[in-house]
């Protein structure tokens, strides 16, 4: 993966649930990863815009969509467990850059 | 291959990255083993086993095995669900897609997401046709179609969430109910605390009444230690004690021991220092000796053995006055911080009344002291003042030698004038003695009408010498009294001399009557009446009306305040009721004492008869 491509990140999540509030303070963390900088997030709640759950067929929230890079990833609950997060993102874990 | 569900009450082994289903020993070696179990009844029965025989047993004891893991897969309430490592659902049992509210093969397929859970369980929000409901979630490695995937075990746990939900809001209401009805109980104790506060001047009552107060309602316990008079090495220590029937015992020591202990603990004087107030669970020997000003403090302290302790500082505007204690015996968390709030208020008010008390105290000292002087200047001036009018006496009978018409009239003069100041002198000896409350009431029976008819009888050459009329109306049935002719005597000359005084034509009238089980004596003049908004003051020592009659008129302005102690002394009343330009009735009620020749009948026959300025049906003005 390119360093320097943006990592396009959207949260589903349903109002202002604990299950919400849990998984966006989670995703706060990414700031102290190699990945600050260089993600742009989206929150969506499909309470507010269920047609957007519908069109991105979301199942159950907090779910988080990678947009770009190509392909789409997927990854559901709390995003609690930070070094899997990152794996699941494809990006590097540490301050060496992967290809 | 069908993956035995795990039970959440199993503990599955905590997710890691990059191990697959393989090196991880539980679901597979547990699967294998009920395999062989299921099998193991079907390849016994003594049949003569050929390898055909055999093989078919095993199929046939594998299908058995596989049929009733379905149909347990199918029948369990959790939701089964097979992800894949790209997030794609690959199997789902029905409760599985009851639970997503979507049919099987929709899920099937669809891109749930992969799961991510920082510990064993995690919860999420299922966005299914009817609306979110809350689920919890599970996850162990497995292996699909050979190749690693999770496995997801799905509850919906929306009801249960629900439950607990109202469950905590109705705590939340409880509390915040338990937390209104101290709010209030606080309140209460602030209000009957100033109630307290404000209807006593003495220091004794106060902290008594308050310690009792705080010991009832506040805490178990409550220590009110202070200085009876800042400087005086006097002190007061009060301590209340609630029992466990909830009765409060109180003890008040007066302390003014040789050698005097300290006068304030090293507690008392941080607090007064600071300001502060301070609270303190379990409170040690060391704190204790601290809060005391000498072993017996310490005793007290010991005997209480309070687990927690609010105390603030007493203080006036003079230094420290001590400290007020409360004291909780239950176990820490007794008193909390709004405990402390309530007692540094009650501390901050106490402090206030005390020193209200105590320039009360200053003030009728000082009182008392100008009453003294008085009397004692007064008889000073009797003195030389009887040698004056006895000397003048001697001349004016004409002892040594007949005088002159014209020394006649100079030693009449001097008479007259010695009869006034000697009148003025009597009345501030008079005032001075009822102000200190030192002259006693001489109670005595005589007849009312001889009364009123002596006294009208001395002033009646004052009412002539002024040009008035002096109207007498004597009870009119013979009545006997019970009081204190003197001062009765004193009380109606006064009121008298006073009408006469402040009336330029016209008459005075004195009226003595009965009604129920008082005696009415009435003075009423045409004077020039006293102005309303002067009526509440003509009572207050040296104050007359008004100043152009100070001017125009003799007399101290002692008069009236003097004549309404006098009638308060002997238990009756004084009202003034006036209509400036036509005049004034002042109405003494004084409460009959014997009544033995009273006739009830008489006096209603004899009502009509009050006369005056037409102001008698009228309510009194002023009532002292």
């Amino acid at each position: 993966m390119n360093p320097q491509e943006l990592i396009r990140l959207r949260l589903y999540v349903a109002g202002d649930s604990p299950r919400a509030q849990h998984a966006i303070r989670s995703l706060s963390r990414l700031d102290a990863t190699t990945l600050a900088g260089r993600y742009a997030l989206e929150v969506v709640d499909v309470l507010e815009q269920p047609e957007r759950a519908e069109t991105d067929h979301v199942l159950a929230t907090p779910t988080l969509l990678r947009v770009s890079p190509a392909p789409t990833r997927r990854i559901l609950g709390d995003l609690g467990d930070l070094e899997r997060l990152l794996d699941a993102l494809g990006a590097p874990q540490s301050d060496q850059p992967v290809d | 291959m069908v993956e035995k569900p795990r039970t959440p009450d199993e503990e599955p082994p905590r997710q890691t990255s990059g191990i697959g289903a393989e090196s991880a020993p539980a679901p597979d070696a547990t699967l294998g083993e009920t395999i062989s179990l299921g099998a193991s009844p079907a390849a016994g029965g003594g049949i003569v086993e050929t390898e055909g025989n055999r093989a078919r047993a095993a199929e046939e004891a594998l299908r058995a095995a596989e049929r009733r893991f379905k149909s347990t897969v199918e029948r369990v309430a959790d939701g089964i669900l097979v992800v894949d490592q790209q997030g794609k659902i690959r199997f789902t049992n029905p409760a599985g897609a009851r639970i997503f509210g979507r049919p099987a093969d929709e899920l099937l397929e669809s891109e749930l997401g992969i799961p991510l859970v920082s510990g064993e369980t995690t919860q999420v929000d299922l966005n299914t046709p009817v609306g979110t409901r809350v689920a919890e979630l599970r996850i162990a490695d497995t292996v699909w179609d050979e190749k690693d995937a999770l496995l997801l075990s799905v509850r919906d746990v929306t009801d249960r969430r629900e439950a607990e939900e109202r469950e905590r809001t109705l705590l939340r209401e409880q509390l915040a109910r338990m937390q209104a009805e101290e709010a209030a109980e606080r309140a209460r104790v602030l209000a009957d605390a100033s109630r307290i506060l404000a209807a006593s001047t003495d220091q004794d009552t106060i902290i008594c009444e308050l310690a009792r107060l705080l010991a009832a309602r506040v805490a178990d316990h409550c220590l009110i230690d202070v200085s009876a008079d800042p400087g005086s090495g006097r002190y007061r220590k009060v301590v209340a004690a609630r029992s466990r029937d909830g009765s409060v015992d109180i003890v008040v020591r007066a302390e003014s021991s040789t050698p005097a202990p300290a006068p304030l603990s090293t507690l008392g004087r941080r607090l007064y220092e600071s300001r502060a107030t301070e609270r303190v669970h379990g409170p040690g020997t060391r704190w204790m000796r601290d809060a005391s000003r000498g072993p017996e403090d310490e005793e007290v302290w010991r005997a209480l053995a309070p687990a927690a302790v609010v105390v603030a500082s007493l203080a006036t505007s003079a230094g420290p006055l001590g400290i007020l204690a409360v004291a909780a015996s239950a176990p820490p968390g007794a008193l909390d911080e709004r405990d402390e709030r309530l007692v540094a208020d009650l501390a901050h008010r106490t402090s206030l009344a005390l020193e209200n008390a105590r320039l009360l105290r200053f003030a009728e000292e000082a009182s008392r002291a100008k009453s003294d002087f008085l009397a004692i200047i007064s008889h000073e001036l009797r003195t030389p003042l009887t040698g004056i009018t006895g000397y003048a006496s001697l001349l004016r009978e004409e002892v040594e030698r007949p005088l002159t018409e014209r020394e006649g009239r100079y030693v009449d003069g001097v008479l007259r004038c010695a009869d006034r100041l000697l009148a003025v002198i009597d009345q501030i000896l008079l005032f001075a003695r009822s102000s200190s409350g030192r002259d006693e009431i001489h109670y005595g029976r005589m007849s009312l009408a001889e009364l009123v008819g002596g006294v009208a009888d001395v002033v009646r050459p004052l009412a002539l010498e002024a040009g008035l009329e002096l109207i007498l109306r004597p009870p009119e049935r013979r009545l006997q009294v019970t009081t204190d002719a003197a001062m009765v005597r004193h009380i109606l000359l006064h009121l008298l001399t006073n009408a006469i005084k402040f009336t330029e034509r016209g008459s005075v009238t004195l009226e003595a009557d009965v009604r129920a089980d008082d005696v009415l004596l009435r003075v009423s003049d045409t004077g020039r009446g006293i102005p309303s908004e002067k009526l509440g003051r003509i009572f207050e020592p040296f104050s007359q009306a008004e100043a152009p009659y100070t001017r125009s008129v003799g007399g101290v302005g002692i008069g009236l305040n003097l004549v309404e102690t006098l009638v308060r002394r002997l238990g009756g009343e004084l009202d003034v009721d006036s209509e400036p330009g036509l005049g004034s009735t002042f109405t003494v009620r004084l409460p009959l004492e014997a009544r033995g020749e009273a006739d009830p009948g008489a006096l209603d026959g004899r009502s009509g008869r009050v006369s005056g300025t037409g102001s008698a049906g009228s309510p009194p003005k002023k009532r002292s």
